[in-house]
């Protein structure tokens, strides 16, 4: 693992982003948080993460559809090309809008890194870090 | 008679009585029967014109045998009418235009009977027939009044003859009692018998005609209060399957909702027994795992809650699919290894070759046999055997799940797939257990159009036996 990786955690729950935090931490990440959309979106821009752990529903809705939308369609490159991973578990139900791995020809599903189904285990949060920053290293 | 099923059908519905429909199609039964007694009479006022060589006046006779046809018509285009205004119309009228054709017809046969040999005529005794008919058609009351008008008509024509006031035809097939219309005490007695026969014929058919109508209106009234309790159960029924419907709804939102703070209580508690916010004593770091395996039973029972809410919405039919229930049953297996392992069970498998794809919920049967292989595992005893049996024939699929554990005692074998139900013995084996997956295997069993049977004996083991076919839309 690449030394002090740094996570961004963006959850509308103050105590997912507590135990996110103190577990990440406690296994040698760094670890930005936020509690809403907009202020993850200019920690990312700001801090540049090397992966983001991100909440769908929030209190506004499915606003973690519209989060990784737009950074997708970022302008840069590097934000544009972020590893994310999902918590939810709506896609299980859906399958729409979110796909693993890179972005498809018709532009219907937007790329994602990986889901993680809420409530999830941290260690299962850490095994997927892991996996996506060592298959990017 | 055909039809009138489906009048006293639609009749029913709209609540007037049965007789009163029976009614109206029956006078469209008699105007039917009339066009054939016509046809009777003619044709034998023509062969005894023909046969016998005789004074009787065939020409009135005739003449009078067309005056049948006439009136059936103006009685069938009075029922047309009265049809085409409605079942209420018909309803009121039907009643006096049977009592008003019967009246015609008799006294038709009796000027019939007049002009071919009066009382000596054998033809009246068919005065009888008219009785039965108006036995069938008619009130007790108005059946006698019409055999006291047949009688009234028979000594019309006895004592008319008699007294000369209307002529006398000599009868080629009467009794042969000729001049028996000129004997005073002759024509009383044939008089008295034919009264008493019309009588008696009123008598017996009115009482067996009511004792049927009792029966039939007996039977309406149950035929009836089935329709009208089939009807209360489907609303019965309804309400049901909402409340339940709302129900699931219900444990479907407050298990949603219990999940989310459940699990970052657990979170919050790792974090603190893992010392992450800081070092604590071993005592309150007991306390604190002791709360989180307290946590993980809510969050197990908010779990299965949600699963069994999916499976009675049948929401898991949405998503159908061809599942090949040998690498489920692998996947499952290697994941309930470790907790097989522990207790040294093993845990055996058996799945016939060429075993058909089951169409049905990918998440849903691995649900299923994941309850069933744990609940196998959990309630076995140390160094036992699991066996997981999986066969077909045809397009049923088989699977039976047996373990040689604490077994189920035969009250607690009906009650085992209500929810949050748990045996006596399974309780006080672990209590560990939601008391909710059994009723999730059931309710995944029904959401596949499958069946679920179990055989057990306590302390010697269980085997749940599930059938299901592979493809129940063919």
């Amino acid at each position: 693992m690449s030394a002090k990786a740094k996570v961004l955690v963006i959850d509308d729950d103050q105590d997912v982003l507590t135990t996110s935090r103190l577990f990440l931490q406690s296994r040698g990440f760094e670890v930005l948080t936020a509690s809403e959309p907009e202020e993850g979106f200019r920690l990312a821009e700001q801090g540049r993460p090397d992966v983001v752990v991100l909440d769908v529903m929030m209190p506004h809705g499915t606003e973690g559809f519209q989060w990784v939308s737009r950074i997708r369609h970022h302008a840069d490159a590097a934000l544009r090309n972020m590893p994310v991973i999902i918590l939810t578990s709506i896609h299980t139900t859906t399958g729409i809008r979110f796909r693993e791995g890179d972005a498809d020809e018709t532009g219907d599903y937007l790329p994602v890194q990986g889901f993680l189904d809420k409530p999830f285990d941290p260690d299962e949060l850490f095994r997927k870090i892991e996996s996506i920053l060592g298959s990017s290293a | 008679m055909e039809g009138s099923s489906g009048l006293r059908d639609s009749s029913a519905r709209e609540g007037p009585s049965l007789s009163q429909v029976e009614l109206a199609e029956r006078i469209r039964w008699l105007i039917l029967l009339r066009w054939f007694a016509f046809v009777g009479v003619a044709t034998t006022i023509l062969i005894a014109r023909s046969v016998f060589v005789s004074a009787l006046p065939w020409n009135r006779l005739l003449l009078t045998a067309f005056a049948i046809p006439t009136y059936n018509v103006l009685f069938y285009i009075a029922w047309q009418r009265a049809n085409r205004a409605g079942t209420r119309y018909l309803e009121r009228i039907s009643y006096g235009l049977a009592n008003a054709q019967i009246l015609c017809d008799l006294v038709m046969l009796g000027a019939l009977i007049h002009l071919s040999g009066g009382v000596e005529n054998l033809f009246c005794f068919y005065f009888v027939f008219h009785m039965v008919i108006a036995s069938i058609l008619l009130s007790a009351r108005a059946a006698f009044a019409q055999a006291t008008v047949a009688v009234l008509i028979f000594a019309t024509i006895g004592a008319g003859e008699y007294y000369g006031i209307l002529p006398h035809y000599e009868s080629p097939i009467g009794m042969q009692v000729h001049g028996l219309h000129r004997s005073g005490i002759l024509v009383f007695a044939a008089g008295w018998v034919l009264a008493s026969a019309l009588y008696v014929t009123v008598y017996l058919a009115t009482s067996i005609t009511a004792r049927l109508r009792w029966r039939e209106d007996q039977v309406m009234a149950l035929s009836q209060q089935t329709t009208d309790d089939a009807q209360r159960l489907r609303i019965a029924y309804d309400k049901l399957a909402e409340t339940e419907r709302a129900k699931s709804a219900y444990a479907r939102k407050v298990a949603h909702e219990l999940r989310s703070p459940l699990a970052a209580i657990d979170g919050l508690l790792r974090a603190v027994s893992e010392g992450l916010a800081g070092e604590i004593p071993e005592q309150p770091r007991e306390m604190v795992d002791r709360a989180r395996i307290r946590t993980h039973e809510l969050l197990d029972v908010a779990r299965d809650l949600l699963v069994l809410a999916s499976a009675r919405d049948a929401k898991l039919s949405a998503q159908w699919s061809a599942v090949d229930l040998r690498s489920t049953l692998d996947d499952i297996v290697r994941l309930l290894a470790p907790q097989a392992e522990a207790r040294q069970i093993r845990v055996t498998t058996e799945v016939s070759s060429e075993l058909p794809e089951v169409q049905g919920d990918p998440e849903g049967l691995k649900e299923l046999l994941t309850n069933l292989l744990t609940n196998a595992i959990k309630y076995s005893r140390e160094e036992s055997v699991v066996e997981v049996r999986i066969g077909h024939r045809g397009t049923a699929v088989e699977i039976e799940v047996s373990d040689s554990g604490i077994g189920i005692a035969e009250e607690d074998q009906t009650r085992i797939f209500d929810e949050f139900y748990r045996g006596g013995n399974a309780r006080a084996f672990t209590a560990e257990g939601t008391g909710l997956g059994l009723s999730i295997v059931h309710s995944i069993v029904e959401a596949h159009g499958g069946t679920i049977t179990v055989e057990s004996r306590e302390g010697a083991g269980t085997t749940f036996s599930i059938v299901l076919n592979s493809n129940p839309s063919a």
